[in-house]
């Protein structure tokens, strides 16, 4: 390693001061602000959610509406954006075929731009907000919304996301849809709510549209279960399903006896009576809660207006590993893998400024996974990956996965040997686990 | 009001706290960014990422004391990530023209940049250190003998630099 003598330290030092200042950004700190002020708006938004919130996209739909009913429905305007959504999410045709929504058609006008709520579904699980906008500046410009949702001058307890894809040049109208998921039920004491939406392009275009839900609310239909199954050795209770009209959640356990760690849970189907699939693992937003704590909830599709007298669930393809085979422990100092499971099948780099770099068979769905989420210090102190790239072209024996620790502000770096946590691994319990439910 | 006071209320959350102590270290920040990424542009880049990562997590320092360690830390940090995030991206040839006395900088930077990040963060605190009492007289304005006395100095080291520059 190279000397820094004290001349040169000195020499260093006097040279930093003769750095040319005449092109310093004087605004810098003014332009930090700012960043800090839109991620505040961000932070507010998700501030409640994020404590108990895990979203994860998946995307498993497949087409299943019929194009004429769809066409068919399409036409009425409150209803397009929630029949696209038919595609992603077979519980919404039972909305659509059952009128439960509500026509709002309230809207406000600023610097040219036009917003409409044009309808809501609502029940005490969340909502589905659907929206129209109008500009008179292409669209295709936009990245995207940023929205939240009030009650009584209040932000409410769910998490509101909208999204946004990208739009063919020359789109000056969409409809899109808002979906507010409450892990704690929705609070109806009063059915005035406000929508507040701004542009990312224009944070300075701030939509706030109070609406006022009018119709009965169909209550959420709750069953109680508290039955246990059994997948390869490993227990797991479901405790119970609760139906609204908007989505089904699933309250589950985990046994902390098994010997295996559940990863995750990537395909829960609920069959009727019939052996008809009723619903199965929602796109999108999947899920609240973490594995480990005493309950957690995955989000099903609905059918809450065909509650068949029996149900089949299936739990399939459960990610699991070993709980021996949890940590590789690794030193970042001396760039060195200390031990890692025969079982774990990564080859392992380790860079520097707390970068690891690794090689591992390209998953079946060429899902990107980053296989760890934090790391655990000899002391305790856990640090979590901040970033995490995939080498494109995704090579054919592997994929090249890089992930960031964050270090930046941390008091204190970690204290090697450290443990790295296997988060995603592409392993799978064997079997199936099935349980009948009577629901009347 | 002192450099540790100040720390302290930005601490807490006083944003105007905030922004001054900020500004009170912009320079030298900008420098030592400067010293890292060699150009005025990535310079200017890199001290927008420092200031943000500071205003976003400023509340996590435990102790005002503790508060020049730990920017230090975002400072070296920000130029060495930006730094492997530019060798990633672009290979380009650098067509932007640095004054020629800065070459020596560049060069003693790539000495400090093989050293371990406590050693190169130990290095800057120091600079910072050395800085302090400059820049806090300049913050309570009375800055007139300080910012004489470094004119002078930074003249004179530029003509020999200049000096040096010309005969090489």
């Amino acid at each position: 390693m190279s000397q820094f003598d004290e001349k040169q330290q000195q020499r260093y030092m006097e040279l930093l001061d003769s750095v040319p200042m005449k092109n310093l950004e004087e605004k810098a700190q003014v332009t930090a602000y700012k960043r800090i002020k839109q991620r505040t708006r961000q932070k507010r938004l998700m501030q409640w959610s994020i404590t108990a919130a895990i979203i994860v996209i998946a995307f498993i739909g497949s087409i299943r509406v019929s194009p004429t009913i769809a066409h068919a429905f399409a036409q009425i305007p409150v209803l397009k954006p929630l029949v696209e959504m038919i595609v992603f999410d077979k519980g919404i045709e039972d909305i659509v075929n059952n009128e439960y929504y509500e026509q709002i058609n309230a809207s406000q006008t600023i610097n040219g731009k036009t917003l409409t709520v044009t309808g809501v579904v609502a029940d005490e699980s969340g909502m589905i907000i659907s929206y129209r906008l109008n500009s008179n500046e292409d669209l295709a410009n936009f990245i995207g919304v940023r929205t939240e949702l009030k009650q009584k001058d209040e932000l409410v307890q769910a998490t509101v996301g909208g999204s946004w894809t990208a739009k063919p040049k020359g789109t000056y109208e969409v409809e899109d849809t808002i979906n507010v998921a409450a892990s704690e039920g929705m609070d109806y004491s009063s059915k005035d709510f406000e929508l507040i939406l701004s542009l990312r392009d224009h944070p300075e275009t701030e939509f706030e549209i109070p609406f006022t839900l009018k119709s009965e609310l169909k209550p959420s239909k709750r069953f109680t279960i508290n039955k246990e199954v059994v997948v390869d050795g490993q227990r797991f209770t479901i405790h119970e399903l609760i139906i609204s009209p908007l989505r089904s959640e699933l309250k589950m356990s985990i046994d902390p006896s098994n010997t295996k760690k559940i990863l995750s849970f990537e395909d829960i189907r609920i069959y009727d009576e019939q052996q008809e699939e009723w619903g199965k693992i929602k796109n999108g937003f999947v899920g609240f809660g973490q594995y480990e704590e005493e309950q957690f909830s995955i989000m099903l599709e609905s059918n809450y207006f065909r509650i068949p007298d029996s149900i089949t669930i299936e739990l399939r393809e459960i990610e699991a590993i070993d709980k021996a085979d949890e940590f590789i422990v690794v030193d970042f100092d001396q760039k060195t893998v200390i031990s890692q499971p025969e079982n774990i099948e990564v080859e392992l780099e380790i860079k520097d400024l707390y970068e690891i770099q690794y090689k591992v068979k390209p998953y079946k769905k060429n899902e990107h996974k980053g296989v760890f989420n934090k790391l655990i210090d000899a002391e305790g102190n856990i640090f979590y990956a901040y970033s995490t790239w995939i080498s494109f072209p995704v090579y054919e024996n592997y994929m090249l996965i890089g992930q960031f620790f964050d270090m930046e502000n941390v008091e204190k770096l970690p204290v090697n040997p450290v443990k790295l946590e296997i988060a995603r691994y592409e392993q799978y319990l064997n079997g199936t686990g099935r349980l009948e439910v009577k629901l009347n | 009001m002192d450099e540790i006071e100040l720390a302290k209320q930005a601490i807490n959350g006083n944003e105007g706290a905030q922004l001054q102590l900020i500004n009170l270290y912009k320079e030298s920040m900008y420098r030592v960014a400067y010293s890292y990424m060699r150009n005025e542009h990535d310079a200017n880049d890199a001290l927008q990422e420092m200031m943000y990562q500071c205003l976003k997590n400023i509340h996590k320092v435990q102790t005002p004391e503790y508060f020049k360690t730990w920017l230090v830390r975002i400072v070296i940090n920000t130029c060495l990530m930006m730094k492997r995030q530019q060798k990633r991206i672009i290979v380009t040839n650098d067509l932007v023209e640095q004054p020629q006395y800065m070459e020596e900088l560049f060069e003693l930077n790539d000495v400090i940049s093989q050293l371990s990040i406590e050693q190169q963060e130990l290095i800057h605190l120091k600079y910072f250190k050395d800085l302090k009492n400059s820049d806090i007289a300049t913050l309570q304005n009375i800055p007139e003998g300080t910012v004489k006395s470094r004119l002078h100095k930074t003249l004179k080291r530029l003509r020999r630099l200049l000096g040096e520059g010309g005969m090489s």
